[in-house]
């Protein structure tokens, strides 16, 4: 079985705790399980503006195939902490660059207000946007979903104690997508699956920050339909991701 | 081929005891979160798919309240399941006689491996004295308490066991999720090193930012117990966790269920 890993990060170092944590380190572990392709987000806070801190996301990921940058995003008030929407644009096109937004670390909701014409060209760009539900606030979310509605949500790292929440989310909005990261929840992938459809959950390890091997032997051994398993596995991102 | 390669290849390895040393039935009474039900016969068949021999748990009845009934619920699950079902009893100060003495009641029963506090949901922090009167009565028959730790809930920090085990040295105890965080992890670890009977269980510690290779760098190997919380959580988690990792199988056995039987002093889990 092959997996394609939407949720996927790196440090520069190595650091305490973690068995990989570097590009390297998080990639071979990744291919010693059948992760074959990723999208990488650059966790190191201590690495310069947010456009340095993209632009060595954007750097390892030229190293290896399979490797896609999720840049992080942040809202359009001080020029030289975004990205313009050419260079965005351009990003997007020639490498298959994803964005991520974090509320929390960022001190940055997601509302319209905020993020204006970002919003707009992602949606132009079917490209996905990135989001950590433990940083998210659903409100908000919704006021976005309902101006664009077309906009492609990745929202990872659910957790079980807002399952009723996030649930009642995506079956509201289309284009709403979870990744498996935190789906720990008895039968949690069966349901979702049951309630949504397997076209709206992607493989998600959320490396470095935890092992991987948790959410390989739960897609193996869950009780889906080989087809199912598949698009979890890599199918969705493939289309969302590779193909657009 | 080792563990690793084995399941790679989509096998569950045949012969390899699991034991899952914390989980939790009961029959839909937990509705904090949605939480998916089914028989318990149904649970076990998947622990046993995925080669868990034998499961540890508590009452989700207790848990909300009701004490002496889920207790004794779980106790007729047992009796229904003696080889794959394993009880802790539950124990609140709140109505602390009449448990103490259903514990007193069922200590000699086979199915019984200890007792499970949850002092978040007690609503009673083990800083104070109110749980005494359990830690004596174990301290003194080397009964097992499994205790919910997460560093971050003012009732349950494992950190407070430092002052506990002082008055009680020979407690024997298993902290539930390792104290959830990383802060909580390395209290965790503190304590297991410093007192010979306190066991480390590992599901939680999923999300201390402590990969298990690493762990397993930091904390004494016969320390480390398997446990999935199941059915709060979904067991293949904790698992894939320990079977698809780097750790040595010897390691690895150990932990899914040798150190768990050596704590308790008798085997547990069927051998095929």
């Amino acid at each position: 079985m092959i997996f394609k890993d939407i949720n996927s990060g790196f440090y520069l170092e190595k650091r305490s705790g973690l068995y990989a944590a570097t590009m390297e380190e998080v990639s071979l572990c990744g291919e010693a399980l059948g992760i074959v392709a990723g999208a990488y987000i650059n966790l190191e806070r201590g690495c310069g503006t947010l456009r340095q801190a993209n632009d060595i996301t954007r750097m390892r990921c030229k190293e290896k195939t399979g490797r896609y940058p999720v840049l992080r995003m942040l809202p359009p008030g001080y020029p030289d902490e975004h990205h313009s929407r050419e260079e965005a644009v351009r990003l997007i096109l020639e490498e298959k660059a994803l964005f991520r937004v974090c509320p929390g670390q960022d001190a940055s909701p997601l509302t319209l207000w905020m993020f204006g014409w970002m919003l707009e060209m992602l949606v132009e760009t079917k490209t996905p946007l990135l989001v950590s539900l433990q940083e998210l606030d659903l409100r908000d979310a919704a006021e976005v979903k309902q101006a664009y509605p077309d906009l492609r949500l990745v929202i990872t790292n659910t957790t079980q104690w807002m399952n009723r929440q996030y649930i009642r989310f995506a079956q509201h909005f289309p284009e709403v997508y979870f990744d498996t990261s935190n789906i720990i929840e008895y039968y949690g992938i069966e349901n979702i699956v049951e309630l949504l459809g397997a076209e709206r959950i992607l493989f998600g390890t959320n490396m470095p920050e935890k092992e991987p091997y948790d959410k390989v032997f739960q897609l193996m051994h869950c009780e889906l339909s080989e087809v199912e398993k598949q698009l979890i596995a890599h199918g969705n991102f493939e289309r969302i991701v590779e193909v657009r | 081929m080792n563990l690793k390669q084995t399941v790679l290849s989509g096998v569950i390895p045949q012969g390899l005891p699991i034991f899952d040393a914390h989980a939790h039935v009961g029959e839909g009474e937990y509705n904090a979160a949605y939480l998916y039900t089914m028989p318990l016969e149904k649970t076990l068949s998947l622990s046993k798919k995925i080669g868990i021999g034998a499961i540890a748990a508590s009452s989700f009845k207790a848990l909300v309240g009701k004490g002496v009934e889920g207790n004794a619920r779980l106790m007729e699950f047992c009796a229904e399941f003696p080889e794959q079902l394993y009880a802790y009893l539950y124990y609140e100060p709140r109505i602390g006689d009449a448990l103490l003495q259903q514990i007193d009641a069922f200590k000699a029963n086979t199915n019984f491996v200890g007792v499970k506090i949850h002092p978040r949901e007690a609503k009673t922090s083990i800083e104070t004295n109110a749980y005494d009167p359990l830690y004596d009565y174990c301290e003194k028959r080397g009964i097992l308490i499994l205790c919910h730790t997460w560093e971050t809930e003012k009732e349950n920090n494992p950190a407070s066991f430092f002052r506990v085990l002082k008055r009680f040295p020979k407690l024997k105890l298993l902290l539930g999720h390792m104290g959830g965080t990383y802060t909580g992890c390395m209290s965790s670890i503190e304590l297991s090193k410093r007192f010979d009977h306190v066991f480390l269980d590992i599901n939680g510690s999923l999300y201390s930012q402590i990969w298990i290779e690493e762990l397993a760098n930091l904390a004494p190997h016969e320390k480390l117990i398997f446990s999935t919380d199941q059915v709060f959580n979904d067991p293949r988690i904790i698992v894939g966790r320990v079977l698809l990792s780097d750790l040595d199988d010897a390691l690895k056995r150990k932990i899914l269920c040798e150190n768990f039987e050596a704590a308790i002093g008798r085997t547990l889990c069927p051998r095929i």
